[in-house]
């Protein structure tokens, strides 16, 4: 794993020259539609290591909630999947669907986006919680119920005894994405892939709701993948991560990183769209141009359409992720050194 | 009647403020409806009782034949006469409440439970087991539920355990077609994700957290099906190939009487009137169910 190398870990894991986690290898996964075949997701690979957390970030359509739900198993009938998904070495589609429940759960468990919808309507909240504990550890029901309740006060809900006797439609939004939490926790997973947790919460939730995930992660030493298309969530949430563009990684890296010197130009366009927090006052730029077509992507790089320094070989060069020190990889021509910024930053600006 | 009319003329002195207004009516409509609860459940309450305290209630014996009484007018004796074998009338359609009321509910809530289960089934695993069992629900659709009703007490035989076998099979594709379809549209929610995902077994997931949801629209049909059963049932009665004689049962009580309309009209019409007003109560009940549904 040279591109992990020399970056120190979270106290308490003991991840370095130990097999990965969550080990994913040349994924690709072609969605059939009526106009032809789609490839959301197009050969990727990557490691979640034991305690650590990757996001991956992209725009809506670059692949990441198919990516994340290719690998729960969660993808409609007619998806095609290749490539090789391991946790813990074992190749998850090699095992015997029986095996395959009972690593999920207990092994991986999940955050849905919707705190509406991930919960069932019409059971007690705390009934739900309890399930899991219910099911893989065997408890009797007072047990898993008083497990459930303390799972509820660890996510930070008060009177989490009266909480737990509730349903869904009687918590606010912030609770239900809080007991959703400790419905992932409830069975100590070793990782827990998050699909946009707290894209429908306001932004001082978002907040308290990160930083909570963040705590519990920390230290319980639980492994995140966390998707969003928020680089300002994955930077204070993650150690890695992976910018998506079109169902390939344009960059991956530590996030500190990546964000204060992006190497791709993909990445650095997604950071100026965002307000700088600090420093001189600069009008963020959207990126020009629209999203790609995924049916017939762009030729070469897929994002040059769209890219103020595209040269001519832009079009036609293979992709191709290559090392560019640090333990980065970059997939633009320019990535080995810092990126040729226009100097008058209309080329992006509509 | 009139203090109906009275309260409409003359509305309530309404508070300032919109919030009287509005309030008026919903009062007056949520008045209407428990009314329709209450009576409905008041009809409803008269059947079981008659149906349970049969022997109490019940003047006479409903098979003890006194042919000397045959066809004999209402009277004190026997309030409503008596028919061509001189049993008393009253005393056979109080007795046909156990008989109708208890087959009718047997063979709904058989269904509803055999419907239901099919259609968790099919809606949650899709797949080959949902194509060949859609296939038979159109199949039972298709043929007309009184010739397979008919066809299936050929086979079958006459009686009442046969009548609740035949309604059951006739009656439990609605339910599955019902269930079938709200549950393909729950199949994709995240929770029933989440539940899969969590490692529970398939029943698990149908019957802790699909029911729930689900069970609910069964209920409400279920209540309304009660009295398709019903009918079919007098109907099949009727028709002399249901429940067989001499067991009191209000459609051959019907069909008995026929032939005497001229003189003793009232052999036809009681238990006649005795259907139509099961029918009104649980027709009552079941809409104010539905309407208390579309209120939450």
């Amino acid at each position: 794993m040279p591109r992990h190398e020399g970056v120190r870990w979270r106290p308490g894991t003991d991840s370095q020259g130990a097999d990965p986690l969550l080990r994913v290898r040349n994924l690709s996964v072609t969605l059939p539609t009526r106009r032809g075949d789609i490839k959301a997701v197009d050969g990727v690979s990557f490691d979640v290591l034991a305690g650590s957390a990757l996001g991956l970030v992209g725009e809506s359509g670059s692949g990441k909630s198919i990516l994340l739900r290719s690998i729960l198993g969660l993808l409609p009938g007619e998806a095609r999947v290749s490539g090789e998904i391991y946790l813990e070495g074992q190749e998850l589609n090699a095992l015997a669907p029986k095996q395959r429940a009972m690593s999920r759960g207990k092994a991986i468990s999940v955050i849905f986006q919707d705190p509406m919808t991930a919960l069932n309507p019409v059971r007690r909240v705390g009934a739900q919680i309890a399930e899991g504990p219910l099911v893989h550890y065997s408890l009797r029901r007072s047990a898993a119920r008083a497990r459930a309740v303390e799972l509820l006060s660890e996510v930070g809900i008060k009177d989490a005894a009266e909480v737990a006797r509730r349903y869904p439609h009687e918590l606010s939004g912030g609770m239900r994405q809080r007991a959703l939490i400790a419905m992932a926790l409830a069975c100590d997973p070793k990782i827990i892939l998050c699909d946009e947790p707290t894209t429908a919460l306001d932004v001082t939730l978002q907040k308290k709701i990160i930083e909570l995930l963040k705590k519990l992660c920390l230290d319980r030493g639980v492994a995140l993948l966390f998707v969003s298309h928020d680089l300002a969530v994955i930077s204070e949430l993650c150690d890695f991560v992976n910018v998506m563009y079109a169902g390939q990684f344009v960059e991956t890296g530590l996030v500190s990183q990546v964000i204060a010197n992006p190497r791709h130009m993909y990445t650095w366009a997604l950071l100026r769209s965002l307000p700088p927090v600090d420093g001189p006052r600069v009008a963020p730029l959207s990126i020009g141009g629209l999203p790609p077509d995924r049916l017939h992507p762009p030729s070469g790089c897929r994002f040059h359409p769209r890219c103020p320094v595209a040269q001519p070989r832009c079009t036609a060069l293979p992709y191709n992720l290559k090392d560019v020190g640090q333990g980065r990889r970059s997939a633009c021509i320019f990535g080995d050194a810092a990126l040729p910024v226009p100097q008058e930053e209309s080329g992006v600006a509509r | 009647m009139t203090s109906v009319t009275d309260g409409e003329l003359q509305p309530q002195p309404l508070a300032a403020g919109d919030g009287g207004i509005d309030a008026a009516p919903d009062g007056a409509i949520r008045r209407r409806r428990s009314a329709k609860l209450i009576v409905g459940l008041g009809i409803l309450c008269v059947y079981v009782i008659m149906a349970v305290l049969a022997p109490v209630v019940a003047p006479y014996n409903p098979l003890a034949q006194q042919i000397p009484d045959a066809l004999a007018h209402p009277s004190l004796h026997h309030l409503l006469g008596t028919d061509q074998l001189g049993r008393d009338v009253l005393s056979r359609i109080i007795y046909g409440a156990r008989v109708d009321l208890v087959a009718a509910t047997a063979a709904s809530v058989g269904a509803c439970m055999v419907g239901t289960l099919i259609g968790l089934l099919t809606g949650y695993a899709g797949g080959w087991l949902d194509v060949a069992l859609t296939r038979v629900m159109d199949m039972v659709q298709t043929i007309p539920s009184f010739t397979l009703l008919l066809v299936l007490l050929l086979v079958l035989g006459p009686g009442a355990r046969s009548l609740v076998i035949a309604l059951i099979v006739t009656h439990w594709v609605v339910y599955a077609r019902l269930i079938r379809g709200s549950v393909l549209t729950l199949r994709s929610q995240d929770f029933i994700s989440a539940a899969w995902l969590a490692g529970l077994r398939v029943p698990r997931i149908l019957l802790r957290h699909l029911l729930p949801n689900v069970g609910r629209q069964a209920v409400t049909y279920l209540a309304s099906d009660i009295i398709l059963a019903v009918t079919a049932i007098a109907s099949l009665g009727y028709l002399g190939i249901g429940i067989q004689p001499p067991t009191a049962e209000w459609g051959s009580m019907i069909n008995d009487g026929q032939d005497f309309l001229s003189s003793n009209w009232w052999l036809s019409v009681a238990p006649g009137v005795v259907v139509v007003l099961l029918g009104l109560g649980l027709a009552l009940v079941s809409d104010s169910f539905n309407e208390r549904k579309d209120r939450l």
